[in-house]
């Protein structure tokens, strides 16, 4: 592609062409092509529903490792895990 | 405004193009000047970066350094910005527990993992030309393009609570108070958006983000002894005390440090708003294995700059950021210290600025609102309003007395671990869509490395899960 090395906004018209040419194709915001919707394979939804619910069941655990640690029965049974003390900064 | 395909441009069409080859150029109709055709703000700002770009295309020497140059930041970006403030603390906590050892090469290790999971978001954004949630929501439908966005809106306010806490302890170390040092960190966010220019903001980002390096000559500070390093490359070892709790504890967080959803919505569609490219693939991995070598070493140097702790068994499993820098202080004298300091502001701060953008970007994808740091403020206001507050209720909240601030520093390195291999998946089924990727869909080693990293990171879920359910399994020291 050839393009001059004058100003962009030398003449307005030539810098509306130049707004459409410097791009790429389906680069502007307002020519953007729609994508259509595909279907996902049998054997991919219950994967994505597993590795969810796999993360909400460790967030849940991560909140027991937390948790334990502060409790008056896990007190030094947990001493290796961070202890949740102030922040002082 | 109507576009249609160049009918002369381009090589013949292959079975299955990407949408460049597709398409072509875009024309315009002849009397298009008359016409006034819509072009928003953000077209004609990165039609101008976009120029630039195709002038140094061409001739090599001085030309092809200027092109990297201007191609690069999307993957430098992303790699320091996930160097953010609990990482670094993460980091920190590693060297303090174990020293010189095991730890060095592992998260060298996460940061190839960090490279092969980011380089297809650099493929995914220059093909399609979308942001990550705006695919997601395209192919797969509404449902999980919310789900998705959802997800990440949820996870980065988390993160950035934690980063307006390492701006806070950062900031504490000079004595500066809690409410004026936040006040600062967001004013910083703000100000950098408000250049309404994606370069601009890229460039003042990167500046910023050059500061992560402040922990090397802290390391030479701390006086690690060469050999030792080169032996735990070589060896993987030493690794005292075993494979215990906390050990399982530390890779967690430093894989969550490294590979986390939030950087791939956030290059994807920084490389989009860049206006990048097929042609520019190359210099996108270019970016982002330079991103990844740079913030790696910066992340061993923090791990060896806190070494003497561990030599001189100083207890630092509770410290925060300051706290390190203190506690550093016999050790690395105050300058060292201060640095230390230094970069846990900067960690923080440049997390902060990009982590908020993510936010938006995924935001204005879904809801299909405009979604460019080049939009003028009243095209791209509900961008901008979501970006500032995103920021300003995470900087909220950090202030709020008694607020949880230690367990979300403690938990959100790890939720963003059990948080990816979803989102990897998501991934690798859009990089490997061929009618939207085209040539640039995944190879096959590609696939091998990508659903070898979401192996990885399950089992080390599943092993951290299995060693709270039944502490006992594992010595606790």
């Amino acid at each position: 592609m050839h393009v001059k090395r004058e100003p962009l906004r030398t003449n307005p018209e030539l810098a509306e062409t130049r707004v459409h040419e410097v791009p790429a194709a389906d680069q502007l915001s307002t020519a953007k092509l729609r994508f259509g919707h595909v279907r996902l394979a049998r054997g991919t939804v219950p994967l994505l529903w597993g590795l969810r619910m796999y993360a909400l069941l460790m967030i849940v655990l991560i909140g027991v490792q937390i948790w334990r640690p502060c409790t008056p029965a896990g007190e030094g049974r947990a001493a290796d895990v961070f202890t949740a003390e102030e922040i002082h900064v | 405004m109507e576009t249609r395909p160049k009918e002369s441009a381009g090589p013949p069409p292959e079975k299955k193009p990407s949408l460049e080859g597709l398409h072509g150029t875009v024309s315009l109709p002849a009397n298009a000047g008359q016409m006034g055709p819509h072009i928003a703000t953000e077209d004609r700002k990165r039609a101008k970066d976009r120029r630039r770009v195709i002038l140094h295309r061409t001739g090599g020497g001085r030309r092809s350094w200027m092109l990297l140059w201007l191609l690069i930041g999307p993957g430098i970006l992303v790699m320091l910005g996930e160097n953010d403030g609990p990482s670094m603390i993460s980091y920190a906590q590693t060297g303090a527990s174990y020293g010189v050892g095991f730890f060095l090469p592992f998260i060298a290790l996460t940061f190839g993992m960090a490279y092969i999971v980011q380089e297809m978001t650099v493929r995914l954004g220059a093909a399609t030309k979308r942001g990550h949630a705006e695919l997601i929501y395209a192919r797969f439908g509404r449902f999980w393009g919310f789900f998705a966005m959802a997800d990440l809106v949820f996870g980065n306010l988390l993160t950035l609570v934690t980063e307006f806490i390492a701006v806070r302890a950062g900031l504490g170390f000079f004595g500066v108070p809690p409410a004026l040092a936040v006040l600062s960190g967001l004013l910083v966010v703000v100000a950098v958006v408000l250049t309404r220019r994606y370069w601009t903001w890229e460039r003042i980002t990167m500046a910023f983000a050059v500061f992560n390096l402040v922990f090397v000559p802290v390391a030479f500070m701390a006086h690690p002894v060469s050999s030792q390093v080169v032996h735990a490359f070589l060896t993987w070892r030493p690794l005292p005390g075993g494979v215990n709790a906390q050990f399982i504890l530390l890779v967690m967080a430093d894989i969550g440090a490294t590979v986390t959803p939030w950087m791939l919505f956030f290059q994807q569609s920084a490389v989009v708003d860049k206006g990048l490219t097929t042609a520019d693939i190359r210099h996108g991995r270019i970016d982002t294995a330079l991103g990844a070598g740079i913030a790696a070493i910066a992340a061993i140097a923090t791990v060896l700059a806190v070494t003497p702790l561990f030599t001189h068994q100083v207890a630092a499993s509770s410290f925060q950021g300051a706290e390190f820098a203190q506690a550093l202080v016999p050790f690395v004298g105050k300058v060292g210290a201060t640095l230390f300091a230094i970069g846990i502001f900067e960690a923080g701060l440049v997390a902060a600025i990009t982590i908020s953008s993510s936010s938006a970007y995924a935001f204005g994808e879904v809801m299909g609102s405009p979604h460019s740091l080049n939009s003028s403020l009243r095209e791209g206001w509900p961008f901008y309003v979501v970006l500032v507050a995103a920021a300003g209720i995470a900087a909220i909240l950090v202030l709020i007395p008694h607020a949880p601030l230690v367990f979300i520093v403690l938990i959100v390195n790890v939720i963003a671990t059990l948080a990816m291999p979803p989102a990897i998946l998501f991934l690798l089924l859009l990089v490997n869509d061929r009618e939207i990727m085209g040539e640039h869909a995944n190879t096959r080693l590609a696939n091998f490395l990508g659903v070898g990293v979401t192996v990885l990171l399950v089992l080390a879920g599943l092993v951290y899960g299995i060693t709270t359910v039944f502490p006992h399994i594992l010595p606790s020291q």
